[in-house]
């Protein structure tokens, strides 16, 4: 593989495996906001070479599949995987059946008969190109289709799950075409609601492989902010940078903007762990800043049910007042005093802000406790709940 | 108005008028000249209010990238800082991007090719529109990157089709993020809400950076630019006074730094420097009141009520007052508020407090208003009284400084000081006299290093009060001080000379009222004869400030006693008025714990409040 960009820095080691899994199947990519998937997907974006070939595509405001086809054919042009003229298979089969070769007829209402004709020769056509592995990156996938079903269009938003779905099947055997789904709202409740609302019987992913994106580890966030006060003139010492990467809980979005926030201060003072601190405070907290985890809130008002939600306010209440990690029985005890719950019901939820990533577990003497995953996070819903 | 556009100055003054805003404006530039191919473009949004210097940065931005060959030769620049209205769409934002990098291009092949496409356009399907400016962009753009400066990006989304605004602004990120290539500097007037919406395709999109109000002294290098770039001698050299200084004190109270409105206040304030500040506050405001009232006018009648109401009350008021006396119920009062409050016209005072108090958050809007009801009312009194209040307070801090630093530096530095304070020689041989007997070894004053580090002067006061003070009234001080404003000398620097200030702290503590009421009734009369009843009620601040902040030590009786001395001697007279409010309210609010006390002030007014009585009171 060819060295990749260089100002994109870090998650060597999550593309890494990406590339590995990529290498068997296709993926499935979550994270919550801010964790910086988007700079993965850019990093894989910049491997082109004769192993790999990858396109980043960001699909949000697609609204229907015909569109959806048209903006990949585009794409593949514009980002040079193909030549216009390198769509033989297409060109072939418009020219016997539609007795043209133009493409603007993809921009016709007529198209929508042939979508699924012309993105299967598509990739057909790509396929043929290249031998190695041929990754196309989906950004805001769940979203496009979820727009889909917004417009009324649901129809069509299975269609293309399932299309999408024969297309991997047919490739993944004999050749190395891949995609990674990627997305802030999770593909399982686009799906989800697709089966419930619509009686919609497929599976289109359920031979992808879920990879979920977290914060950095301590070296790349170091490195992250070593790079970044070099770039933006801030001076910092070796001890500083590790406190300020941890300061931002390891957070690539934060880490960027607070580094920022320091430079425009423009402090008549040394840099110090106390104005490194402030400058969080000011960006997590000051005036008009409050809104910077708000997708954390809408979260939890979203996708969990009345009684679950008080019990995960009472929950991530208590644990934002505290500074050591709370042991299950003592957040049973204390959840139970002022919610009537069941302890499975505590428990689900506590296991429910696990996966979602807001908190954290430990065993310590033998107890399993729980603390907010990022001290950004709890500092937030502290000054915002608590 | 002063004329002073930041869209058509000549740049290397803009550059140099960028006070305040440098090390932003380097930050940007930087963000731009650093980022590499590889990496993600930078996005950026300013958030500053009308008058900030949000098109005097952005016009700074331009002129430095435009002059850097090396970026322009891989970047062009879609300089968009005129009035962008009719902006309905992310199509109508992609076709005044192509104008303005058409508008501002030196390329004719360029300008031509645009002029062709759009025109092709015109002829294809509605449908195609926007996929088809995108690829004109993009084609035109020829691996280059762009730029795009934008101002008001608030309007621009607000000016967009609510039922289409996500779908819009999502075809707008995806075409950044697509083509890595489009790279904003905007700015907008106010936080934009629906920025912190999770679900706006723009959320997180930019890195915010909010303006802050310029500080004092950033107002007064501001103002002193403009006077040195007009060679304007004459004025710079009353900046330097403290009289100019207490006048830019209050201007900058009043403007809270905002460049646009520093400036509307220059312009009077260099054809009249020597008039009252009232005179030219006054005339600042009527140049500001089209300004003001053109802002008003975007809001809506309910939100305009409400500022009338606020604007007419001096004081903060309780959100339930707000829904009474404008006639609206208890949601959409709240519901208004908080609308209000993030556009920025008002302010809750009491953050945590139950019951929330609100205000006009630029007190100029409100005094536009105010003086539209009363010409001579209290404000024009209360301005005049701000400027001689600063300007007293600066020569009393002056006159300390340097006779401390006369007496305590090594030679030679001492020499310098001595000469600085020479206006001061009288006080400056007592001193002296008492120091040559001793006294000095015991003050246990450390030596002092910097001219900047200035010694905490009420503690060095209030060490020396009694003896000094005692020192003083044996030499008659108070007849002294009387004929010399007969005399017609400066009656602030006879005050300091003669240290009238301690001596009357030394008769409020030694239970001498009566000397007290004495003393300043004879310095009424001869003030009013003298017309110089503005100085004596400005100097009479300072001692109501300095009783109150060290309250502590006087009996809470000898206080009382103090209050209605000054009432029976200076009720009525309206010179007196500003001072013997802050009394009352300083006597109640720290004394008797009336803790609601300090909600009768204006915002200007708790602000000298809390600067002069060193406290900041709790809300």
């Amino acid at each position: 593989m060819k060295a990749i960009g260089t100002d994109i820095i870090g998650r060597e080691k999550e593309i890494g495996e990406l590339l590995s899994i990529l290498d068997q199947t296709s993926v499935i990519m979550s994270s919550t906001r801010r964790m910086g998937k988007t700079m993965i997907l850019t990093k894989i974006g910049e491997i082109q070479d004769l192993n790999v070939k990858s396109m980043l595509c960001f699909v949000e405001s697609i609204q229907s599949a015909e569109e959806f086809v048209d903006f990949l054919r585009e794409n593949l042009i514009q980002q040079k995987l193909i030549q216009e003229n390198g769509f033989k298979s297409l060109f072939n089969w418009m020219n016997t059946n539609l007795g043209s070769k133009d493409v603007g007829f993809f921009k016709t209402p007529d198209f929508s008969k042939h979508w699924k004709k012309a993105l299967n020769l598509m990739m057909d056509d790509l396929v043929e190109k290249h031998a190695g592995l041929i990754i196309l990156m989906l950004d805001e996938f769940p979203k496009m289709l979820w727009t889909m079903i917004q417009n009324g269009n649901h129809q069509q938003a299975t269609e293309v799950l399932d299309e999408l779905r024969h297309i991997r099947e047919r490739y993944e055997k004999r050749s190395k075409l891949r995609f990674i789904y990627c997305g802030s709202i999770g593909m399982n409740l686009v799906i989800n609601h697709l089966i419930k609302r619509f009686k919609y019987n497929g599976a289109p992913t359920n031979n992808m492989h879920q990879y979920i994106v977290t914060e950095m580890n301590p070296t790349d966030a170091t490195q992250l902010v070593k790079h970044l006060t070099k770039k933006h003139g801030v001076v910092i010492d070796d001890v500083l940078e590790t406190y300020l990467a941890n300061a931002c809980s390891y957070l690539p979005f934060f880490i960027d903007r607070i580094i920022i926030q320091i430079k425009i201060s423009n402090l008549v003072f040394p840099i110090s762990a106390s104005s490194i601190d402030e400058t969080v405070d000011e960006f997590l907290l000051g005036r008009g800043n409050n809104s910077q985890f708000n997708h954390f809130t809408e979260r939890i008002d979203t996708y969990y049910d009345t009684e679950e939600k008080r019990i995960a306010h009472e929950l991530l209440r208590l644990l934002s007042k505290t500074n050591v990690p709370l042991s299950s029985e003592a957040l049973l005890n204390h959840v139970k005093i002022k919610i009537v719950a069941e302890d499975f019901e505590i428990m689900k939820i506590l296991s429910d802000l696990f996966e979602d990533m807001y908190v954290d577990k430990s065993v310590i003497d033998d107890s399993t406790c729980y603390q907010f995953r990022f001290v950004l996070l709890k500092k937030w819903w502290k000054s915002k709940y608590a | 108005m002063y004329l002073f556009n930041a869209k058509i100055e000549d740049p290397e003054k803009l550059e140099q008028m960028l006070v305040g805003r440098e090390q932003i404006v380097n930050v940007l530039v930087e963000a731009q000249l650093k980022h590499s191919k590889n990496g993600l473009p930078p996005q950026f949004l300013v958030v500053g209010p009308r008058g900030s210097g949000k098109t005097h940065m952005l016009r700074v931005i331009y002129e430095r990238l435009l002059r850097n060959g090396d970026y322009i030769a891989m970047h062009d620049i879609a300089y968009m800082v005129e009035d962008e209205t009719g902006i309905g769409s992310y199509f109508d934002l992609l076709q005044r991007i192509l104008e303005a990098i058409k508008r501002w291009s030196n390329d004719a092949q360029k300008t031509n090719y645009i002029i062709e496409q759009i025109d092709k356009l015109k002829d294809t399907q509605p449908k195609e529109w926007t996929r088809s400016t995108e690829n004109i962009l993009i084609s035109l753009l020829n691996n280059k990157s762009l730029l795009i400066l934008i101002e008001n990006f608030d309007a621009i989304m607000r000016g967009m089709d609510k039922k289409y605004a996500v779908m819009e602004l999502s075809r707008l990120r995806d075409f950044i993020q697509q083509h890595n290539q489009l790279s904003f500097i905007a700015t907008s007037q106010s936080l934009i809400h629906s920025l912190s919406d999770n679900q706006n395709p723009l959320y997180g999109f930019f890195n915010i950076i909010q303006l802050k109000r310029l500080t004092l002294e950033e107002s007064f290098d501001y103002i002193k630019k403009i006077a040195l770039s007009e060679n304007n001698e004459e004025l710079v050299q009353f900046l330097e006074t403290p009289d100019g200084k207490g006048h830019l004190e209050a201007i900058h109270q009043f403007t809270k730094g905002n460049h646009r409105l520093l400036l509307v206040f220059f312009d009077f304030l260099r054809a009249e420097f020597r008039s009252n500040l009232s005179d030219i506050f006054l005339k600042s405001i009527d140049e500001l009141k089209p300004y003001y009232d053109s802002f008003l006018k975007s809001l809506s009648p309910q939100q305009q009520k409400i500022v009338q109401y606020l604007s007419l009350q001096r004081n903060p008021q309780k959100g339930a007052d707000i829904g009474r006396n404008c006639f609206l119920d208890k949601s959409t009062v709240s519901k208004q508020l908080s609308e209000l409050q993030r556009l920025g016209f008002i302010n809750p005072v009491n953050e945590k407090g139950r019951d929330k108090y609100y205000e006009i958050s630029e007190p100029l809007l409100r005094l536009c208003v105010e003086i539209g009801e009363d010409r001579n009312g209290i404000i024009k009194l209360f301005v005049n009284f701000l400027g001689q209040l600063y300007s007293k307070e600066l020569l009393r801090a002056k006159f300390l400084y340097y006779n401390y630093m006369g007496q305590y530096q090594p030679e030679p530095v001492r020499k310098l000081y001595q000469e600085e304070a020479e206006i001061y020689s009288f006080v400056k041989s007592q001193y002296l006299n008492l120091w040559m007997a001793g006294e000095a070894e015991n003050s246990g004053f450390n030596m002092v290093g910097e001219p900047s580090e200035i010694i905490n002067l009420d503690q060095e006061r209030s060490y020396q009060n009694q003896e000094l003070s005692k020192f003083w009234l044996l030499n008659n001080a108070f007849d002294i001080l009387f004929k010399a404003i007969e005399n017609k000398s400066k009656i602030e620097i006879e005050w300091y000379k003669l240290g009238i200030e301690d001596a009357l702290m030394v008769l409020v503590n030694y239970k001498k009222e009566d000397m007290v009421k004495d003393i300043f009734n004879k310095l009424l009369t001869t003030c009013r004869a003298n017309n110089e009843l503005e100085q004596l009620s400005a100097l009479f601040s300072i001692v109501v400030f300095r009783i109150i902040r060290e309250r502590k030590d006087i009996k809470p009786l000898r206080l009382e006693l103090t209050g209605q001395i000054f009432e029976d001697l200076f009720t009525g007279i309206p010179e007196f008025s500003c001072p013997l409010r802050y009394f009352d309210i300083g006597f109640r609010y720290f004394v008797k714990a009336e803790k609601e006390a300090i909600y009768e002030m204006s915002q200007e007014e708790r602000k000298i409040f809390e600067n002069f009585t060193n406290t900041e009171a709790k809300y």
